[in-house]
């Protein structure tokens, strides 16, 4: 995994705040160390020198600190209430994990009671990155000689669909497979294709492809899975990237302290991958995921 | 990644407590002779509390404006989708106010054998 690089918005704003908590250490300083009485101003200036000096090593200890929580809590509120909507009603879903981690949840979520869970294993998408969609879609996309798929989802995307352009899954099935695709995006026995650039996100290619479709979840999981040596996958250059995307389905149903516990194995075992908990069915809003809507 | 944040501002907090303590106890250890003269002139504890309030007040301004310039921070940085931020960044400016506070009472005594 290569090193995670800061956005410039997020490094300047970080820098802006630790600038303005400075300069307020040093306004603070002035206005608080100043007295009509000559006596008591010299004793304050001379005693607060060390104290303006740790209050801007402070500054830098808290700022980052809140920076960083802030930051971090707000990204996750975020992902949360974007992906909630496309999660299968009360799972949880992990994306991002390591195969060995993907084991030992699972072995745990099962440990503390939860049965269904579906884990799929996710391509390298370095290079370029594939997406299904609706033949539909890849027709309006071609007729339309539009740049992005966004500009014709508004006419062309099946309104059953909640992803109408969804990632891919790999599976370990056998090479002659058929792929199985989410239902909603199958028509004619067929769904389309768009390969993306990465990075730039243009379509670098589109196809279309015969499928079935997949019985169980769909959402925000992958649209289509396809066997990872089969001939799909060697055409469109699909390569195992060794993650993997997890969901348990029953997630809502373990008992409070049992979701806890869950929730601390993941944090333990696979903190880097993004997890989003959806409510159960019937709930506010039934459904929820991490990868989201569009190119995922 | 929640955890992460929470463990984060837990951590950064329990920091900040442990550098604001032990330079407290040095600025009260290095004042010596200030509140020693301070006892000797007679000087009320009201006005010696005001005085260890007034330096103290610097630090515990500053934690404030530091949090809330790292709220401002983050929503410059985020997704500006209407997301909270949760409350633990608040954590580090809590941890060093309740300890200044707590630092304005040692600093203000008169040290032992003047009064």
């Amino acid at each position: 995994m290569g090193a995670r690089v800061v956005p410039p918005r997020t490094f300047l704003a970080y820098l802006s705040g630790l600038a303005v908590a400075g300069g307020a250490a040093i306004l603070l300083w002035v206005l608080l160390t100043r007295s009509r009485r000559q006596a008591l101003g010299r004793t304050l200036r001379y005693t607060a020198t060390p104290v303006l000096a740790l209050s801007l090593v402070l500054r830098v200890l808290s700022f980052s600190t809140a920076f960083y929580a802030a930051g971090q809590t707000h990204r996750w509120q975020a992902t949360q209430a974007s992906s909630n909507p496309m999660q299968p009603a009360g799972s949880l879903v992990v994306s991002g994990v390591s195969q060995m981690s993907r084991r030992t949840l699972l072995r745990e979520y099962r440990d503390h009671g939860g049965a269904a869970a579906v884990h799929f294993g996710l391509p390298v998408e370095t290079r370029h990155t594939l997406r299904v969609t609706t033949t539909r879609v890849v027709g309006c996309f071609v007729d339309a000689g539009a740049t992005d798929p966004g500009q014709v989802l508004d006419r062309c995307a099946p309104a059953r669909s909640r992803v109408p352009v969804n990632g891919i899954g790999l599976s370990n099935g056998h090479a002659g497979d058929v792929p199985q695709v989410d239902p909603t995006l199958l028509a004619h026995g067929q769904v389309g294709l768009f390969d993306f650039v990465v990075p730039g996100g243009q379509v670098r290619a589109t196809g279309q492809v015969r499928a079935r479709p997949r019985p169980g979840p769909v959402g925000n999981l992958p649209g289509i899975v396809v066997p990872a040596s089969g001939p799909l996958a060697r055409r469109w250059g699909l390569q195992p990237s060794g993650t993997e995307v997890l969901a348990l389905l029953e997630f809502s149903r373990l008992p409070a302290p049992d979701q806890a516990f869950m929730r601390g194995a993941l944090t333990r075992l696979a903190d880097g991958a993004g997890a989003g908990a959806a409510r159960p069915a019937g709930g506010l809003g039934d459904r929820a995921g991490e990868r989201g809507r569009g190119r995922g | 990644m929640i955890g992460l944040a929470n463990a984060a501002a837990v951590g950064g907090s329990a920091l900040v407590l442990l550098v604001v303590v032990a330079a407290g106890q040095a600025l009260t250890a290095s004042q010596r002779d200030l509140r020693q003269v301070l006892g000797l002139l007679g000087v009320r504890r009201s006005r010696r509390a005001v005085l260890g309030a007034r330096l103290y007040a610097i630090p515990v301004g500053v934690q404030g404006v530091a949090v809330l310039a790292a709220l401002v921070s983050a929503w410059f940085a985020g997704v500006h989708d209407g997301s909270g931020f949760g409350w633990a960044w608040a954590l580090p400016a809590l941890a060093a106010a309740v300890t200044c506070v707590a630092l304005v009472g040692p600093f203000s005594a008169v040290p032992p054998g003047v009064e």
